[in-house]
């Protein structure tokens, strides 16, 4: 069974081998490199020279290279989902589209052994495969200290590509290409719906689960001017997903954008009058309220997401199972 | 006794439609049989009924005292199946197939295999696809000799062959029948194909078994009768007609006898295998439109 499992999608696991490999090149190579920078930022910061910025600069510039880098981006959104539709759509579909689940499910093995040990035999090299891509791109993001320097890492951003969630995305993008195959028998429309349905979970969660995994925080603080600088518990900590940032009034309603403009406009270069200004602000007691998710949630929210799409997974496995049984074999 | 296929009130409904209904027969162990039907009878079902490619809807199959939908692996590792239009991995080399044979049975015949693809003179380095249909047929066979089985389910085996690869096809079945003593059941629509090697015989037509005899048995037990055609509304209980025809002042029946005919006004005559089975699936298709016609009587 592992060799016919090999011998059927050698040519798909050699495709995604070959993509893992660039990658992993890739990440090594600019990874060495951007360490090496952090390296010599680290001395300057430690001998404290006058001026760090050049270091500082050619760091940043290594880790934004990578990060912000679309192509990278894309290939790495893409992996989980090329996974579904070129690996896990042909599993099932093909046997059963060229008639020849009849001669393999005759042999020694029953059909619901065989399926256990094809979708293990599936699942053993995807998690192998995205477990070091994860690996890969951990070592990456501390060798270089990309969290501290890196201007585009925030919450928000290195949650889909950066995280743990790769690997229970691809597990999940493989069970639906193996539910679809089955369910429709047909391996190039199972592609299709692979594709569409597995693009509108991932979005559906991203806007309207993952904000809420845990209640966001909600932080007011003052518009009044002050020449001091604000206590560092009124700020929003670094590194932390801002939901939204509105200006609201003394009932906590909403501002239309208009009068915060009138009280901004004293501060404007006509009238620089910081007196009248906070004298505005305060009539109509606006404030600035943040909802955010903390950046300490980063690792918990992964954890959260990873589970909800292992789950998923899990039930399109029994999903694959029961439609067999019921709606091709009928027991 | 343990039968090689037993099955009671066996039925399998697709939705609204049954595609086997109320279907009771035994087959021996050791013997060949043919089960015949035209296209949509419901043999490809059977034989899927008997490996647990499907299961039943009604009524019970036991093969070798084993229900295939329960006990899969018990059933598998007596029967070598191959299905309708002898599907394999196209892409894979006819050695590789074989691997996948070995890899997936418990019992595996390697030599066996080797030996009988040596002898058909197909090459084991060429791929499935490249093959031609007689000699598909022939790898997807020797797959399920090698396997060791003790009864063969043959689904059309020889269906999209041409004449002279049918022949070689049932030659290697038959060598392999008479070496091992296995039982097989082969289902198939082209009736000469039967005649030649079954010694039992199931027609099925509209979803149900209409005979099952041995092959022996239907030929010495059925007479075409000729004769008068006002003789033809005497009935009397040393025959069952099958079918009737009339030209002009003659009529032809053909009949299955249950007692020596003395009528002298008859012309009796020995009838093929084929016009038999013939005369069964014509009547339950006669028996079909009646009932067709009653169901519209009833409707105005």
């Amino acid at each position: 069974m592992i060799w016919l499992t090999w011998r059927q999608h050698r040519i798909e696991v050699l495709i995604m081998g070959t993509l893992l490999l660039m990658l992993t090149i890739i990440l090594l190579g600019t990874g060495i490199h951007s360490s090496t920078d952090a390296h010599a930022l680290n001395t300057c910061i430690q001998n404290r020279q006058a001026d760090c910025s050049a270091a500082q600069g050619s760091l940043s510039n290594d880790i934004n290279q990578i990060a912000e880098n679309p192509f990278f981006t894309i290939s790495l959104l893409a992996l989980p989902l090329l996974t579904g539709m070129f690996i896990g759509a042909y599993a099932i579909a093909r046997e059963l589209e060229q008639g020849t689940y009849r001669m393999i499910w005759t042999q020694g093995l029953p059909w619901n052994r065989w399926l256990w040990r094809k979708i293990g035999l599936l699942i053993c090299p995807v998690l192998c495969a995205f477990g070091i891509l994860f690996g890969l791109l951990s070592w990456w993001i501390s060798s270089s200290n990309a969290l501290q320097w890196g201007g585009s890492f925030s919450f928000e951003n290195r949650f889909d590509v950066w995280g743990g969630v790769i690997i229970a995305y691809a597990l999940f993008a493989l069970m639906l290409g193996i539910f679809a195959g089955t369910a429709l028998r047909r391996s190039v429309p199972a592609m299709a719906v692979t594709l569409v349905v597995f693009i509108a979970v991932r979005i559906l969660v991203v806007n309207f689960l993952r904000p809420y995994y845990l209640p966001p925080v909600v932080l007011t603080n003052s518009l009044l001017f002050s020449t001091t600088p604000a206590p560092a518990a009124s700020l929003v900590p670094a590194n932390s997903w801002i939901l939204s940032n509105t200006t609201v009034d003394r009932q906590g309603r909403p501002v239309p954008p208009d009068e915060l403009f009138n009280c901004q406009d004293l501060l404007g270069p006509k009238a620089n009058n910081t007196d009248q200004y906070n004298q505005c602000i305060s009539k109509h007691g606006l404030q600035n309220r943040y909802v955010y998710q903390p950046g300490d949630r980063f690792w918990l929210f992964q954890a959260i997401e990873s589970g909800i799409y292992l789950l998923l997974a899990a039930l399109l496995f029994a999903l694959t199972f029961w439609w067999i049984k019921h709606r091709i074999i009928r027991v | 006794m343990i039968q090689a296929l037993e099955t009671e009130r066996l039925g399998k409904r697709y939705g609204r439609k049954w595609a086997l209904r109320d279907c009771t027969f035994k087959v021996p162990v050791g013997c060949i049989t043919g089960l015949v039907g035209p296209n949509g009878a419901g043999k490809t079902t059977l034989l899927h009924l008997a490996v647990g490619l499907q299961g039943p809807t009604t009524g019970m199959v036991n093969v070798f005292g084993y229900n295939p939908s329960r006990q899969t692996g018990q059933v598998l590792a007596k029967v070598g199946f191959v299905a309708q239009e002898h599907p394999l991995y196209k892409t894979l080399r006819v050695e590789e197939m074989l691997t996948v044979g070995r890899k997936l049975n418990a019992t595996w015949d390697q030599d066996l295999a080797l030996r009988r693809l040596k002898q058909l003179g197909i090459p084991l380095r060429q791929r499935i696809g490249k093959l031609s249909g007689g000699q598909q047929a022939q790898v997807a066979l020797v797959m399920t000799l090698a396997k060791r089985p003790e009864m063969l389910l043959l689904d059309e085996p020889t269906a999209s062959l041409d004449p002279l690869a049918r022949r070689e096809f049932q030659q290697t079945l038959l060598d392999a029948v008479m070496e091992d003593g296995l039982s097989v059941i082969v289902s198939s629509h082209i009736v000469t194909d039967l005649e030649r090697f079954c010694d039992h015989l199931v027609i099925l037509s509209a979803s149900r078994v209409q005979v099952v005899d041995t092959v022996e048995h239907l030929l010495r037990s059925h007479k075409l009768l000729i004769g008068p055609r006002d003789r033809a509304q005497t009935r009397t209980s040393a025959y069952t007609v099958v079918t009737a025809s009339e030209t002009g002042r003659q009529c032809t029946l053909l009949v299955q006898t249950h007692a020596p005919l003395l009528d002298p006004a008859w012309e009796v005559r020995d009838v093929s295998l084929e016009e038999i089975i013939l005369a069964y699936l014509s009547q339950s298709n006669a028996n079909m439109t009646t009932l067709e016609e009653k169901k519209l009587g009833v409707a105005q």
